[in-house]
Formats: structure tokens, C-alpha cells, sequence
């Protein structure tokens, strides 16, 4: 919900450079696992596996739904936002709009495909 | 109803409700088909943004090529302002010959149309400069609003759908799980009550229906463990209270199925070392079975007979010692009559074995020392008779003798000193052998009543229904004399009929009755009342007199041989009620005194209702 709600101010601002700093934000938390969830639970003397959306006892795939998911956004935004704009002007928005409903839901498809992919 | 809390326990969880779960799938659906209609419609909007200020544009420049044909070149501008803004076109100038007419400002991008200059004296064009935003921004602009407004709408759209799902579908499915989940905690009281008339609603109503039938038959299950609980333990602790080891054996392969106290105490083990094991690892400690028929097993027997078996049987102790054990074997058959179980009762009898061959070893020698008893009575008696006769007949002969000696001396003249003298000397004599005739007809009365008293310990008793009633009165009549010389007044209650021996019992009445007679008191009219009591097992009988009374230290001693109390004025041995005695404990009875001195005594006696022949004890006295 919160990565939904920043992108969609980022993206009705049109704040490229704040884009920019979010994709990279995503990439930086795919690729240290430093997820907002999982520091806030470390914060709280918590399990950070009690946050994680792990649900697949034997992953095929050794790597967390969560980070490739954060890949996967970070991809699909810097095309479409910086390398075809014109192509795939409604993709940010498109991305906006399903992270807010995933994080009101808990229905995310991107991540339900990762772990139909074998992701844990 | 269920509690309120139950109702909001989505709330805890809401991203696992059905609402929710239905409202992301549905509003996925329609954010993609947005999307793409999206797609359709506005990707070439910059397209048609700029044809459309270009469109504008001419439409604008054909105005104003009109105005100033009209000759209204120099307010041009007034008039086409509101064409401009309506076109949404933030700055408009016309440059014509030495005018220069600006609206707005010069930003955004310039669309540029140049006029005919329609006046003659004038040749130059007129140049229409429209500046509106720039396309791009414009149309970014007008994507983020739309998509803003498709995400809130969305969300609005979204929150309405999934309460009208929480409201008609998850609100009582979440609480029927509730009342389901209260139910399964045990609290059968839980119910929906619900009105609605669709599906959850009869739904609800046949949760409330099964519930209640639940209820019901949880609640008589309970009753009915209840009950078993309390009968459980009724035969248990009635089994734990017996003293007998009771065992209960399989009969397929003899192994102990359950046990009492007394039975884990018997044989020193506890019931987990008991039960799984055999009755004979058990009992006797070997992994054989008891091998009939010089082993006999009670248990193998009533197996075979599918009856009642009892026997006594040799138990080995775990420290290898032997008890004797008194086994009762009773089967348990199934509903096809094949006996299933058998239920094992032991009862330790190894003291009550010792004990009894104790008593058996004193019954024989107290069987001897009575019959060298009756011997030694017989011969005695007998043998005193002789010499008394002797005695008797010696002194019969001696007072003749002294007879003829008291003629013979009558005939001789002697003095009156001598004479005298020899009246005292034949006075003595006389005295003398009368005292000697008494004292052996009072010897012989005595040996003639114990031979009496040992021919009635003999004899054989026959027991015979008798009229009680009938033999008081023939015993009365017979006693008339005695009776009528005493004035005596006899009530004779009603007195139930007792099988006995009629002699004994004739002897026992009549001896009570001749002795309240013998001993009424002189001073007062006699009165004796016979009657009798009856209880389950016996019935006693009464004797009472308002005679002389009998001290109460003298009660206990008169039914011993040659025992009288009181004052000697009757004669008499001591033997009558010591007979009594004898008869009435041949009969399994007893009798017993109540007296008070100077008021009169009541003899009781009982006689058994049940008299065994066989088994009618022989005193020998």
C-alpha cells in the first residue's frame, strides 16, 4: 500500500527525479532485502520471517517473492517511464493502482505468479 | 445470538475475507479493462489535441479574416476573444500592418495562420499567432487526473462492493463460522435467529435446527455418561470394597482383563503388572496352565460347562509359599450363548484352612474325652448301683437283725442302768441305719438321674410337628393333682406349633411348670402363665410363676448339675433343670432365666423353626 500510494503522488506530481530515486529504492530493497517490513519487525524485536509473504515449504527458486517482485517493478517502471514513455505511458499508473489494491486486498498477481514460478 | 465480537472478526483479518478477496478479483477485472479502454481511447490524444487547436486555429483565423474584410480590422481581437478562450488557448496576437493586438501572453506553443489582408490600401497579411500549452504537459496532466480519478473511484467502488459483500455474504457466513466455532467449544447454546428468507438465511436456520439436536443429544450423552460415570464407580469402589480378589479373565487366552483392590493386594502386584497377563502367570506363577484332572481349575471347568465353578485351589505367592484359595468361577456369555469372559472370585482360606484343622483336631479329642465321658458316666452309675444295693440290703437286714436283738435283750432281766443304757444304745442303731437307708435311697435317686440325664444326651431325638397347645394341656391335666392341691390359676396363651422332639419337649414344659408349682410362694395365690413369641428364626416359649424368686447371683448356677437355690424345702436333686438344659440345646435352642426374689421368675426357652434332623446336636452331658 505504501509503495502503491508514494508512486501514485510520484507519478501525479510527474516527479521524474522522485521516480528515479523510488526505482532505485526498489532495487536497493531487492537487493539487500532491507524491506521496510523487515526492518520495522527488526525494530520490534520481532521474527522478520513472520513478515515475509513465504507461504511455498519447498521453493524451487531460492529467492524471495518479495525482492523479485521489487526487481520486476523497478524494471517495468524505468521502461516505462524512461525508455518508452510514449509506448507504455499508462504502465506507471497501471503499476500504481494494482501495489495499492495488492496492499488493500493482499491480492497481488505479480507476486502470485513469482511463486507459481517457484519463488519462496 | 453470538456475541458482537464475533461478528467483527474479519476485521482482524480482513485481508483473508471472502469480501475482500471477491472485491480485489473484481475490481483487478475492471482496473484492466479500464486500462485498455484507456489504451484505446487516449493514446493518440496528443494527436487529437493538436488537431483540434489546429482546427481551432482556422476556425479563429477565418473569423478573423471575416472581421477585418467587415472593416472591423481594429477590434479584431475584442471580438475573437471569446472564441480563444473557449478554445482553450492561453494567448492570441495580431500583427496587421503597423497594429499589433496581444491577448494573454506569448507562452506554450504557437500555431501561426496568415491572413489576406482584404483592404486594398493595404497589401501586407495579417499574421495570427495562437499560443495554447504545451501538448504534452496538457495531456500528461489530463492522464494523471484520469488515472487518479479511476484509482479513487476504484477504491470508492471497491469499499462499497466489499461491504455489500460483508453485508450480505460474509457478515453471516463469518457468523455462522462463529456459532460454529462457539458450538465447537461446547457452548451449545449459541443460535442465529436469523429472518432473512434466502439461502443463509435457511441456512442459518437449519445450523439453529442441527445445533439443537446436537444440544439435545450432547446433553443426553452427558446424562448418560453421567449415570455410567456414577455406576463405574459404584462397582468400582463395591468391587474395591470386597474383601474377595475378583479378576475378570479372557476366555480366549486366559489373560486378566481387570481386577479389584483385594485382588492386586492378594497377590502383592499392581493392576498394570496384572492385567495383560494370564491367571495362572498370576496365581500360580508358572507359564503352564493348571492341568486337570490333578490340577483342577475352576476356570477350566465353568469354560467347559459354561456354568458355575467352584473349588478350593493352591495359589503360589510371589515369595513361593502356598495359600489355599477358595475360587468361584462365574462365565460371562455373549448374546450367541459363548462365554467371552469369565469373572474370577478368590478368597485367601489358607488361615481359615489352619483354623479349621485346628477345630477338627479339638473336635476329635473333645469327641473322645465325651465318649470315655459317657463311658465313665455309665460305668460309674453302674457301678455305684451295685454296692448300694449291697448297702441297701445290708441295712434292711441290719434293722431286722436289730429288731430280733431289741426282742432278745427285751427278754433278759438286767437293771434299769442297763436297761437304760441299752434303750439309748438301740435308739443310736435305729437312728443309724435309718440314716443309712436315706442316705442310699437319696445315693440311688442321685445315680438313677444322671444315668436319666445320660440316656437323654443318647438318645435319638424325632422331630415331629407338635400342637403346642394341645401338649400344654395334656401336660396340665396330667399335673391336675399337683394343681388343684396348690390352687394354682394357670393361663396358657396361644402358642404357635414348633417341630421337636415330643418327649423332649413334653419333659422340658412339664419340668418347668412342676418346678413353678413346687416353688410358688404360700403367702399369695399362685398364678402361672404360659406363652410364647415368635421371631423369623425361632419361637420362645414362657414359663412364668409368681412364686419365690430366685436371687439373681442364683440364676446363672440353676441349670448346672445338682445346682438348687433358695430355701431346701422341696425335694429334689438339682438334676431337672440341668435335663432341661440338655434337651432344649439338643434342639439348637437355649434357655434362660429372668427372676426377681420374693416376685416370681420366668423361664424362657427357644426352639429353631428349622430343625435339621441330621443335624440336631447330641449333648452329652
Amino acid at each position: 500500500l505504501f509503495l502503491g500510494g508514494v508512486l501514485t503522488v510520484l507519478l501525479y506530481l510527474h516527479l521524474q527525479i522522485g521516480l528515479a530515486i523510488y526505482i532505485g529504492w526498489l532495487v536497493f530493497e531487492g537487493l539487500t532485502n532491507w524491506r521496510l517490513p523487515v526492518l520495522l519487525a527488526k525494530l520490534r524485536g520481532q521474527d522478520p520471517a513472520e513478515v515475509s509473504c513465504s507461504r511455498e515449504k519447498r521453493p524451487r527458486i531460492n529467492f524471495d517473492t518479495e525482492r523479485a517482485l521489487r526487481f520486476s517493478i523497478a524494471s517495468f517502471l524505468a521502461l516505462s517511464v524512461f525508455a518508452l514513455p510514449e509506448i507504455l505511458w499508462f504502465f506507471p499508473w497501471f503499476m500504481a493502482i494494482a501495489l495499492m489494491m495488492a496492499g488493500i486486498t493482499g491480492i497481488c498477481p505479480m507476486a502470485m505468479l513469482f511463486r507459481k514460478l517457484g519463488f519462496k | 445470538m453470538i456475541g458482537k465480537h464475533h461478528k467483527d472478526d474479519w476485521v482482524h483479518n480482513w485481508r483473508s475475507s471472502v469480501a475482500v478477496k471477491i472485491s480485489g478479483a473484481v475490481l483487478y477485472a475492471i482496473v484492466l479493462i479500464g486500462f485498455i479502454v484507456a489504451l484505446f481511447v487516449l493514446h493518440n490524444a496528443e494527436d487529437q489535441l493538436k488537431e483540434r487547436y489546429l482546427a481551432d486555429a482556422d476556425r479563429i483565423a477565418y473569423k478573423a479574416l471575416l472581421l477585418t474584410a467587415e472593416g472591423n480590422s481594429e477590434n479584431v481581437m475584442m471580438h475573437l476573444n471569446p472564441s480563444i478562450k473557449e478554445a482553450g488557448f492561453v494567448g492570441a496576437e495580431i500583427i496587421c500592418c503597423s497594429t499589433n493586438a496581444l491577448w494573454g501572453n506569448r507562452t506554450g506553443e504557437a500555431i501561426e495562420r496568415t491572413l489576406p489582408q482584404a483592404s486594398t490600401r493595404e497589401t501586407r497579411p495579417i499574421h495570427l499567432m495562437l499560443y495554447h500549452p504545451p501538448v504534452q504537459e496538457t495531456v500528461t496532466g489530463l492522464r494523471n487526473r484520469f488515472f487518479l480519478m479511476t484509482a479513487i473511484a476504484t477504491l470508492v467502488f471497491g469499499f462499497f462492493l466489499t461491504w455489500v459483500i460483508l453485508r450480505f455474504i460474509s457478515r453471516p457466513v463469518q457468523e455462522l463460522v462463529s456459532a460454529t466455532r462457539q458450538a465447537a467449544t461446547g457452548d451449545f447454546s449459541v443460535r442465529l435467529n436469523s429472518t432473512r428468507e434466502d439461502e443463509l438465511g435457511q441456512l442459518s436456520r437449519f445450523f439453529d435446527r442441527m445445533i439443537g439436536e446436537i444440544q439435545r443429544e450432547f446433553q443426553e450423552r452427558q446424562q448418560a455418561e453421567e449415570a455410567l460415570r456414577h455406576t463405574h464407580n459404584f462397582v468400582r469402589t463395591t468391587l474395591d470394597s470386597m474383601s474377595d480378589g475378583i479378576s475378570v479373565i479372557d476366555a480366549h487366552n486366559f489373560k486378566i482383563i481387570g481386577v479389584n483392590a483385594a485382588f492386586l493386594e492378594e497377590y502383592g502386584i499392581s493392576e498394570a503388572e496384572a492385567l495383560g497377563k494370564t491367571c495362572y502367570e498370576v496365581t500360580h506363577h508358572r507359564p503352564d496352565q493348571c492341568q486337570p484332572p490333578n490340577d483342577v481349575c475352576p476356570v477350566y471347568l465353568s469354560l467347559q460347562s459354561g456354568e458355575h465353578a467352584s473349588t478350593e485351589h493352591l495359589h503360589s505367592n510371589n515369595d513361593g509359599s502356598i495359600t489355599v484359595a477358595e475360587i468361584s468361577v462365574s462365565p460371562i456369555k455373549n448374546e450367541d450363548g459363548i462365554v467371552v469372559q469369565l469373572v474370577h472370585i478368590s478368597r485367601d482360606i489358607t488361615k481359615r484352612k489352619a483354623d479349621e484343622e485346628k477345630m477338627r483336631i479339638y473336635a476329635d479329642e473333645l469327641h473322645e474325652a465325651n465318649e470315655e465321658m459317657k463311658n465313665f458316666t455309665s460305668i460309674v452309675s453302674h457301678d455305684l448301683k451295685a454296692p448300694l444295693v449291697s448297702i441297701n440290703g445290708f441295712s434292711h437286714e441290719l434293722a431286722d437283725t436289730l429288731q430280733d436283738l431289741r426282742e432278745l435283750l427285751g427278754q433278759l432281766t438286767i437293771s434299769d442302768e442297763q436297761k437304760k443304757r441299752l434303750d439309748e444304745c438301740n435308739r443310736d442303731l435305729h437312728e443309724s441305719v435309718n440314716f443309712i437307708a436315706a442316705s442310699v435311697t437319696r445315693m440311688d435317686g442321685l445315680i438313677n438321674s444322671v444315668l436319666a440325664l445320660s440316656r437323654a444326651g443318647r438318645r435319638e431325638l424325632s422331630p415331629e410337628l407338635i400342637d403346642m397347645e394341645t401338649m400344654v394341656q395334656t401336660i396340665l391335666k396330667s399335673l391336675g393333682h399337683q394343681i388343684e392341691s396348690n390352687k394354682v390359676c394357670i393361663t396358657v396363651s396361644e402358642l404357635p406349633p414348633v417341630t421337636a422332639d415330643r418327649i423332649s419337649i413334653e419333659q422340658i414344659i412339664g419340668n418347668l411348670v412342676d418346678n413353678a408349682i413346687k416353688f410358688l410362694d404360700s403367702s399369695r395365690p399362685g398364678h402361672i402363665e404360659i406363652s410364647s413369641e415368635s421371631s423369623l428364626f425361632d419361637n420362645v416359649y414362657h414359663v412364668k410363676d409368681n412364686g419365690r424368686g430366685i436371687s439373681e447371683a442364683d440364676c446363672g448356677k440353676i441349670f448346672d448339675l445338682f445346682q438348687r437355690a433358695g430355701i431346701q424345702d422341696v425335694a429334689g436333686e438339682g438334676m431337672g433343670l440341668a435335663y432341661v438344659k440338655a434337651l432344649v440345646r439338643r434342639h439348637g435352642g437355649r434357655i434362660w432365666c429372668k427372676s426377681i426374689k420374693g416376685e416370681g421368675s420366668t423361664f424362657s426357652f427357644s426352639i429353631p423353626k428349622e430343625q435339621k434332623i441330621e443335624g440336631m446336636r447330641k449333648v452329652t452331658l
